[in-house]
C-alpha cells in the first residue's frame, strides 16, 4: 500500500504524501514525545520528519519498511532537537521492594482513558531511550532489529535497555500506584 | 499472579502499552506539513535554478576572460600611454601577470564554493 503512494509521490503527485502523513503521523508523534517529552517540540520534531522523508522519498530504496526508515528520520529529527536542548533524564530506578500483593491488576481497575494517562505519564519519566524502545517494541510491535535499526542501536543495546525500561515500567507503575492509594486512603 | 510476574509477560505490557499512543490534537498538520513541503519545492526549484546559472557564468568567465584580458590590458594601454607615456605601458606589462593570478584565485574559489555548494545540497 505505501509502496503505491510512494510511487505516486516520486511521479510528481505530491498530495499522494498526504496518505503517509494521516497514516504515521501519530506513531511518529509518539516517538518524538518519547525523546523530546514536550509536545510542541515533539509536533516540531514530526513535521520536520516528514518535510524531510519528502525531499528524500528517492533515496528510500525499499530496502526495509517505510515505516521504519520514516522513524528513523523522527528519531535523529528529536535527537537533533534534543542536542538543543537538553531533556534527557537520568531518572533512577526506584526499589522493588513492598510490592502491593493486592493490585494484581493495577490497570485493569482504571477507566480507560485514566490508564492512558498513567502509562504516558510513567513513559514521560522514563529515560527517552527506554520510553522510546518500550514504544516501538510493543505499541508498533517492530522486532528487535528493526527496533535496533529505528533507534541507531545494535541488537544486544536493544535487549539490554528493553530489559532495564521494563523493570522501570514496572517499579514507576507500582510507585504511582501506592501514590494514588495513599490519596484516596 | 502477583503484578510483577504479570508485567514479566509480554502481552500485558503490550496491552498497557497499546494504550500510550499519543495522538496529534492539531487538525491542521497535515495542512502544515503539506504547505511546508511545497516552501521547501519553491525553495528547492531555486536553488537548482541559481545554482545552474552560477556554473554557466562560471564557465562562460573561464572562456572569456583569458581569451579578453590582454586585449583589455592593451586597450588600457593604449588610451592611457598617450597620456603617461612609458610609465603607464611598464605598470601594464607588470600588471598582466598579476591579473592572471588574480583571476586564477577568484575562479578557483568560485568552483570550491560551488563543488562544496553542490555536496551539501546532496548530502541534506
Amino acid at each position: 500500500m505505501d509502496e503505491q503512494y510512494i510511487r505516486q509521490v516520486l511521479d510528481g503527485n505530491t498530495e499522494a504524501f498526504r496518505f503517509l502523513i494521516a497514516k504515521y503521523k501519530d506513531f511518529s508523534y509518539s516517538i518524538a514525545m518519547s525523546i523530546l517529552k514536550s509536545e510542541l517540540q515533539a509536533t516540531e520534531a514530526v513535521q520536520d520528519a516528514f518535510v524531510k522523508a519528502y525531499q528524500n522519498l528517492e533515496a528510500f530504496r525499499g530496502k526495509s519498511r517505510f515505516s521504519t526508515w520514516l522513524y528513523r528520520i523522527v528519531v535523529n529529527e528529536s535527537l537533533r532537537k534534543t542536542r538543543h536542548k537538553k531533556l534527557e533524564l537520568s531518572g533512577t530506578l526506584p526499589g522493588h521492594e513492598n510490592l502491593p500483593d493486592a493490585g494484581s491488576d493495577i490497570l485493569s481497575s482504571m477507566h480507560e482513558v485514566e490508564q492512558k494517562e498513567i502509562v504516558n505519564d510513567i513513559l514521560q519519566k522514563m529515560p527517552a531511550t527506554e520510553s522510546l524502545l518500550l514504544r516501538l517494541f510493543y505499541l508498533e510491535e517492530t522486532n528487535i532489529s528493526e527496533t535496533a535499526k529505528i533507534a541507531g542501536l545494535s541488537e544486544s543495546n536493544v535487549k539490554v535497555i528493553l530489559h532495564r525500561a521494563r523493570k522501570r515500567f514496572h517499579s514507576l507503575l507500582v510507585s504511582i500506584y501506592k501514590t494514588e492509594l495513599k490519596t484516596i486512603l | 499472579m502477583i503484578l510483577k510476574d504479570e508485567l514479566a509477560n509480554d502481552k500485558v505490557l503490550m496491552n498497557m502499552l497499546g494504550k500510550s499512543m499519543h495522538e496529534i490534537t492539531d487538525p491542521d498538520f497535515d495542512n502544515k506539513v503539506m504547505e511546508r513541503i511545497s516552501m521547501a519545492e519553491v525553495r528547492k526549484f531555486a536553488e537548482k535554478k541559481n545554482l545552474r546559472l552560477s556554473w554557466i557564468f562560471l564557465i562562460i568567465s573561464i572562456v572569456l576572460l583569458p581569451v579578453s584580458y590582454p586585449f583589455i590590458l592593451k586597450a588600457v594601454g593604449t588610451i592611457s600611454g598617450g597620456i603617461a607615456g612609458d610609465y603607464l605601458q611598464n605598470f601594464s606589462e607588470f600588471l598582466f601577470p598579476v591579473g592572471i593570478i588574480l583571476i586564477s584565485v577568484i575562479v578557483l574559489l568560485q568552483i570550491d564554493n560551488l563543488i562544496q555548494l553542490n555536496i551539501r545540497r546532496k548530502t541534506i
